[in-house]
């Protein structure tokens, strides 16, 4: 169950992450062009996005289990995106917000500045708490010569094992072994 | 050791973050939620003032066709009559801006956008067109014509302040309703005030709307009382 759950939650976030990356970036374009300013200007506002991006990327190729199989993380991440995302949703579709209609974009700009800020923060710490989990996988597994040695002192138990082992026989091979003793 | 101590201090930052991620982003969306429920409240017109729309809009009605009557025939070809004449179209334009607006007083329910559309059409077409450009017009008639009517002079005078406060009023309306794109949880009194917001704002408006009727509506008697040709 909690599996299940777990992988419904990776794909609603990487879908509410593109989506909210989407909206953002339009929202950005629409008011950096009525301001006339370059779009590049709004890379620093875009960055936390891509860096979540990117780390989201790493997990699914590097089969982060401390990541995928985080419940506590997946839950937050898919809240957060949602809240983003539904800030980005008002600013565009809210047209009970009056600045909607006082700049005459159908969009409102205002709105999405005054939020971004919290935005931002959001995703840096997520995208932050996403790293601190990778160092902490890191730090909890042990090191390369340590397993190299408990599994060559493996093999050579497992060889003795097999050495003292007495082979099974199967009822054929005691039938030959009466016959045998009893000519 | 060391490592251990370490790994356990990161995943406990890790949780922290976390928490707060998860508290702050709750805030965010309930906030958002009860911000935009709480916008798409209406206010249903009440029975009074369903009376003062009709009563506005019988005054329009009755100072238009009281202003088309006007005649100033009898003052034969001179300045006097040429200078009533011309202060009757530029009130004639000023109605037709008032005829326009009744469409807004014979509406039944106010959200905020029909609130700042009344507000934004107020200050376009009766204080943009009439209450300044029309009586910009009149003004420069008084003051060139060879006729001179000091109580006319008077009223205009009399009438600049409180043309200053109604715009004052629409502009502090205005900048209320703009002011609703930000949003916090309320106290209940506070919330009480949110929710009335749609109808103390209306009423306002109207109120801002019967005074710029009223002050069109005495300089259309001090012009009818001269030309003696009251309907």
């Amino acid at each position: 169950m909690k599996q299940v759950l777990n992988v419904l939650l990776n794909i609603i976030k990487v879908v509410l992450l593109l989506v909210a990356m989407g909206l953002m970036f339009y929202g950005l374009l629409i008011t950096y062009k009525r301001l006339s300013k370059p779009v590049t200007e709004a890379i620093p506002i875009l960055l936390p996005f891509v860096l979540l991006l990117i780390a989201f990327v790493i997990n699914f190729m590097t089969k982060q289990k401390i990541v995928n199989r985080n419940l506590f993380y997946n839950t937050t991440a898919v809240l957060v995106l949602a809240a983003v995302t539904f800030v980005c949703y008002r600013a565009k579709f809210d047209s009970n917000m009056m600045l909607y209609h006082k700049y005459g974009i159908n969009y409102n700009p205002s709105y999405l500045s005054d939020n971004i800020g919290t935005i931002k923060l959001l995703v840096y710490l997520l995208f932050t708490s996403n790293v601190f989990l990778m160092i902490s996988a890191k730090l909890s597994q042990p090191k390369k010569e340590i397993i190299k040695e408990v599994k060559e002192d493996l093999i050579v138990e497992h060889k003795d094992l097999e050495i003292k082992e007495e082979p099974v026989l199967e009822n054929r091979d005691l039938e030959i072994k009466e016959e045998t003793v009893n000519a | 050791m060391l490592k251990k101590t370490f790994g356990e201090l990161i995943n406990i930052t890790t949780a922290a973050i976390l928490v707060i991620c998860m508290l702050m982003a709750g805030y965010l969306i309930f906030a958002n939620v009860y911000h935009s429920k709480e916008l798409t409240n209406v206010y249903l017109i009440r029975e009074g003032e369903i009376t003062k729309q009709q009563k506005y809009v019988a005054e329009v009605d009755k100072l238009t066709t009281k202003l088309a009557a006007l005649s100033f025939e009898k003052f034969g070809q001179t300045d006097k009559k040429i200078y009533y004449q011309m202060i009757q179209i530029d009130l004639n334009k000023c109605m037709e801006q008032f005829k326009a607006s009744t469409y807004y007083m014979n509406l039944q329910s106010i959200d905020a956008l029909t609130n700042y559309r009344l507000s934004n059409s107020f200050s376009n077409n009766i204080y943009g067109e009439c209450l300044r450009g029309q009586f910009m017009s009149i003004n420069n008639v008084i003051t060139e014509s060879i006729h001179k009517d000091e109580e006319m002079k008077t009223l205009m005078l009399a009438f600049d302040q409180t043309i200053l406060n109604i715009n004052n009023s629409n502009e502090l309306i205005r900048n209320i309703l703009i002011g609703n794109s930000t949003y916090s949880f309320t106290t209940f009194d506070t919330r009480m005030t949110l929710y009335n917001e749609n109808k103390i704002l209306y009423n306002a408006i109207a109120e801002n709307y019967n005074l710029s009727l009223n002050i069109v509506s005495s300089l259309i008697n001090h012009i009818a009382i001269v030309a003696e040709g009251e309907v």
